[in-house]
């Protein structure tokens, strides 16, 4: 039997100073530069929205606030909101009624195609967005669902993208509620249904709440399938981002974005408190 | 004798009910596309429309061909998208492991910062992906901050930094989009690794830097990898970027920018057959990167590697 002697580090030999930081610095300092290499571009957009002329101080800081193009601009950011909530809210309630029952079969039952199924789910998330967006125009512009409203496509569109985001948190939900409770709840008479909506489902609610989270945030922020699917009547979030910056107006471009920003992460830290109280109780 | 099995058990017609929603979905909005779309990229008819989705054409009449796939292999502007592409994919999936590497090991280190850290990080996935990229572009504008102090403040350049156009933008662009998927999967690997090992290496002698990189480095090397082809084909499929800080159709295109480009000129210039060659050989490349992400992850990790989902 090997023993291991405590070994007591003999004194460094008087190495020559390096002129390159500590190597453990690398770590904090790549942490400093990607958050301000995440943020200052935003806070730019920000300074540029608030700002009361085109030019800011230094690039970076406003001059003096000014909140006209809020006001100027805000029937466009209201509509715009107001269109990606009409897209994004059906289409949460899509991905949950069609993707609770998926989740369900695959971690409570055993059957022959299971793993096709498991690795299906996973499929929206890696497939080329354009190419998804290409067959869906197809179908829904010249193929069998030609008369389909453009809000329809749209939302069909987002649903198969963020089925995942929803599908796979209550997975991992549902494989840590012991399956015993909902059988003691057969066994005491109750149907399926209400053993499964009132054993299981207050259990996994949390986690519920995080695929309508992310289903929504990717929904509101999707510009891709959207761009090929919309129609002029359609203004959603980034088209009409896309479109303010692409009319040559960076200012009220800047505002719109800063605008629905503020709303999408809004509604996620809601979303996203909700949570963790749920979790809490 | 045994009570007769039934064919297919209760179980099983259960699950597939269950599931048939979400199969009806997939298959119809997803795989019957795509499948008309390879049918169509053989296809030597200059129709418009997808076999058996509204196009004139069927299996019949489809005057199989491969002739839109060696264009994409051998005309220098298509063999210039993909190369393009590819090594942009490459550049960002690069960039963002050794970026992760440094943020993911310091959140995984430091959980009482990690919090916040994350919650900041988050904030590309939150927030609308044209804003952020338009914020980069504003960030990088001749009258932007880089410009205003390079330029104007410390005249180090004798003219404003052209950014719209170029590789370094797209890049960029893409790095932001994908930070938060690196960090966050990079921090769930090194919160898998102990940190009793680089204590018992630190109380054996060893310093920092040799902890790290003889112990935790090779430790998570899989996880490096699995990261890297995660990375490379989330931005083999992007094309917002492209789109915004790409400079048009003079500028730098990508593999689905080249794909939308096509589309939108369809009728006038484009041929449907050759856009439905770009969409398979796009889709195949993501599919194969995925195929080799699984691989790694089932092998290395049995599927403990966290993020992906973000």
């Amino acid at each position: 039997m090997t023993t291991l002697a405590p070994t007591i580090p003999a004194p460094a030999a008087a190495a020559p100073r390096s002129v390159l930081p500590p190597f453990r610095w690398l770590f904090p300092a790549t942490t400093v530069g990607l958050i301000l290499f995440i943020l200052l571009p935003p806070i730019t957009l920000l300074s540029l929205s608030v700002n009361d002329r085109f030019d800011l101080v230094w690039g970076i800081f406003p001059h003096g606030i000014s909140f006209d193009l809020y006001r100027e601009s805000g029937p466009a950011i209201l509509r715009s909101v107001a269109d990606s909530m009409r897209i994004a809210l059906p289409t949460v309630v899509v991905c949950f009624l069609v993707g609770l029952p998926v989740a369900y079969a695959l971690v409570r039952l055993r059957f022959p195609g299971r793993g096709l199924l498991a690795e299906l789910v996973n499929l929206p998330l890696v497939f080329p967005p354009i190419v998804l967006a290409f067959g869906l125009m197809q179908i829904f512009k010249q193929g069998p669902l030609s008369g389909t409203s453009p809000w329809v496509a749209i939302v069909l569109g987002h649903a198969v993208v963020s089925l995942p985001f929803m599908i796979q948190p209550i997975i991992a939900a549902l494989q840590r509620v012991d399956v015993s409770v909902e059988d003691a709840a057969r066994s005491l008479g109750a149907g399926p249904l209400r053993a499964f909506a009132t054993t299981v489902l207050p259990v996994i609610m949390p986690s519920v709440l995080t695929g309508v989270a992310l289903v929504f945030a990717r929904s509101i922020s999707d510009f891709e399938i959207t761009l090929l699917l919309t129609t002029p009547e359609i203004s959603t979030m980034p088209i009409a981002i896309y479109q303010a910056f692409e009319s040559g107006s960076t200012r009220l471009g800047a505002a719109v974005a800063m605008a629905t920003n503020v709303f999408a992460v809004a509604v996620i830290v809601i979303l996203e408190i909700a949570v963790r109280r749920l979790r809490w109780w | 004798m045994p009570p007769s099995q039934p064919l297919i058990r209760r179980e099983t017609w259960l699950a597939w009910l269950l599931a048939a929603p979400f199969t009806l979905m997939l298959l119809g909005l997803l795989v019957a596309p795509f499948l008309s779309i390879a049918i169509k990229s053989f296809s030597g008819s200059s129709s418009f429309g997808l076999p058996f989705l509204g196009g004139a054409d069927g299996i019949v009449g489809l005057q199989p061909t491969t002739a839109h796939y060696v264009a994409i292999l051998t005309e220098p502007h298509n063999q210039q998208v993909i190369l393009v592409t590819l090594a942009i994919s490459a550049v960002v999936a690069t960039l963002l492991t050794l970026i992760g590497i440094g943020t993911g090991y310091y959140m995984a280190r430091r959980p009482g910062l990690a919090p916040t850290i994350s919650a900041i990080v988050t904030y590309p996935s939150l927030a609308p992906a044209v804003t952020i990229i338009f914020a980069i572009l504003w960030f990088m504008a001749p009258t932007g901050p880089v410009n205003h102090i390079l330029f104007q403040q410390l005249e180090l350049i004798d003219e404003p930094l052209q950014f719209t156009g170029t590789f370094t933008a797209i890049v960029l662009g893409d790095l932001a989009l994908f930070s938060t998927l690196a960090v966050r999967m990079m921090a769930s690997l090194f919160e898998m690794i102990e940190p009793a090992l680089e204590d018992a290496s630190s109380s054996l002698g060893a310093t920092f830097r040799q902890t790290f990189l003889s112990i935790v480095l090779p430790l998570a090397a899989p996880g490096l990898a699995a990261v890297w082809v995660f990375i490379f084909i989330r931005t083999m499929v992007a094309y917002v970027a492209a789109l915004v800080l790409g400079g048009g159709a003079k500028g730098i295109v990508v593999l689905p920018l080249e794909i939308f480009s096509r589309i939108q000129s369809l009728g006038i210039s484009g041929s449907m057959a050759q856009i439905c060659a770009f969409a398979v050989v796009l889709a195949t490349i993501t599919l194969l990167g995925r195929a080799v992400y699984l691989a790694i992850v089932r092998r290395a990790f049995r599927d403990r590697l966290q993020g992906e989902i973000l």
